[in-house]
């Protein structure tokens, strides 16, 4: 993963932490991937796909890139994970995320292309008795815009 | 994934035309631009699986390949034009969707009542056969005792190694799984039958069982590469039409004489008459 993307990636982890807080979900743990961790209850991983056309450039002056991200949660019920999607996409489709590096300086923002939101609601695969939660998967397109 | 279907927009901008003439062109060139992208993006969903299978190697099984790639170019596509933009909508869904795939998941899930969520009858009872195979899990408390050995057999299955099963007195009885985990496989394949739900593994990736999978965009790139295919068609076959129409259109006209451009209506000159291109590029009036 590119510095870019990593900055991204944090960003949109951070502003989405911020904003579920604001919505008063609790108890979410957020994560830099699954690897080879047990998976808990109330874990969520963002991730930038890698089949995804990585960092295409838009322009001439390379300021603007586009990738598709993953929000994926497990989650108790069926339907507390319908509701993590509903917050989720809500927050995809309103937030401006300001992408920022690790001194805190600006770079860039983030936003979602509203048409490319969706979401879908995945039942406990029983042949794994220790994670027997609902698993909510949130996917859109982000354009990350540097100044 | 309900109701998920890829809208994906061709539009216009490899034409070099506008207004009128750009409508003629599309409406010559439409039924065989529609009728090419019908046929061809099918074969591209199965293209772009194949490319989501091959990276998902060697985790993704090669049953689920196989069956995942025999139903992919059965994949429903309808190709309409939006003015002068040409619309497709792939329907993923007819592949298979996250209530499919659960489908063979859950085949035989003892709930916590004993009965079984979606067999022919319970292990307790055989008269408990109120869930049918198609019914999805909907949330019913399930009967999960012995988490931690249930978990070891089933990861020694993947394995296919030995799994030893304690009693009560400490015995051990040994219980050779070898092949249970492919014929795993061959189960759920065949309960998926004519649905090939696995693509949603590729899409979504599987984080907490076997077949640990990365997730791909794959619909991200089913799209782009219809789109670019269809921007190719569309181009070759509109431009196609332009030169057509063209050829067949003097530079002076009158809009109430019949050119002789294809899927123009006749039309009556200002003097009452249905004109035709005659010899030497002059229009000879026929009386009607």
């Amino acid at each position: 993963m590119g510095r870019k993307q990593y900055y991204e990636k944090r960003s949109i982890s951070t502003a989405l932490q911020t904003y579920l807080a604001t919505q008063s979900w609790t108890g979410l743990t957020f994560k830099e991937g699954w690897k080879d961790e047990e998976i808990q209850i109330g874990d969520v991983a963002i991730q930038i796909l890698p089949s995804s056309p990585v960092l295409t450039d838009m322009g001439q002056h390379a300021s603007t890139y586009t990738y598709t991200v993953q929000v994926e949660a497990y989650l108790e019920s069926e339907p507390r994970a319908e509701a993590f999607e509903d917050a989720v996409m809500e927050f995809m489709d309103l937030a401006s995320i300001s992408i920022v590096d690790k001194n805190s300086t600006v770079l860039g923002s983030i936003i979602c292309d509203t048409d490319s939101i969706r979401a879908d609601t995945l039942p406990p695969v029983f042949t794994t008795p220790k994670v027997l939660w609902w698993r909510a998967v949130i996917r859109g397109k982000f354009e990350a815009h540097y100044y | 994934m309900a109701g998920w279907m890829p809208r994906i927009v061709i539009d216009s901008s490899g034409v070099e035309a506008f207004g009128k003439e750009l409508a003629q062109a599309v409406s010559e060139a439409g039924p065989i631009i529609t009728s090419v992208l019908r046929y061809n993006v099918p074969l591209i969903v199965k293209m772009v699986l194949e490319e989501a299978c091959l990276a998902a190697e060697p985790n993704f099984p090669r049953i689920y390949t196989e069956h995942v790639l025999s139903l992919a170019g059965t994949v429903p596509a309808t190709v309409e034009f939006m003015g002068s933009d040409v619309v497709v909508n792939v329907d993923l869904d007819y592949l298979g969707t996250s209530t499919d795939l659960e489908r063979a998941y859950h085949r035989h899930a003892l709930l916590a009542s004993l009965r079984e969520l979606n067999g022919k009858g319970s292990h307790h009872s055989s008269s408990m056969s109120q869930y049918r195979l198609e019914d999805p899990y909907t949330g019913q408390e399930l009967y999960n005792e012995e988490v931690e050995k249930r978990q070891e057999f089933w990861e020694t299955l993947v394995e296919g190694g030995t799994y030893v099963s304690r009693g009560p007195k400490g015995r051990g009885v040994e219980i050779n799984t070898a092949g249970m985990y492919d014929q795993t496989l061959i189960d759920r394949v065949v309960i998926w039958g004519n649905k090939a739900p696995e693509w949603l593994i590729l899409e979504y990736g599987s984080h907490e069982s076997s077949p640990y999978v990365a997730p791909q965009d794959v619909t991200g790139m089913m799209e782009e590469a219809i789109i670019a295919y269809g921007n190719d068609v569309y181009t070759e076959y509109t431009n196609s039409a332009l030169q057509n129409i063209r050829s067949y259109t003097p530079r002076a006209t009158s809009e109430s004489t019949y050119y002789g451009g294809w899927g123009e209506q006749p039309m009556y000159s200002d003097l009452g008459k249905y004109q035709v291109r005659g010899g030497g590029g002059r229009f000879a009036p026929i009386n009607i």
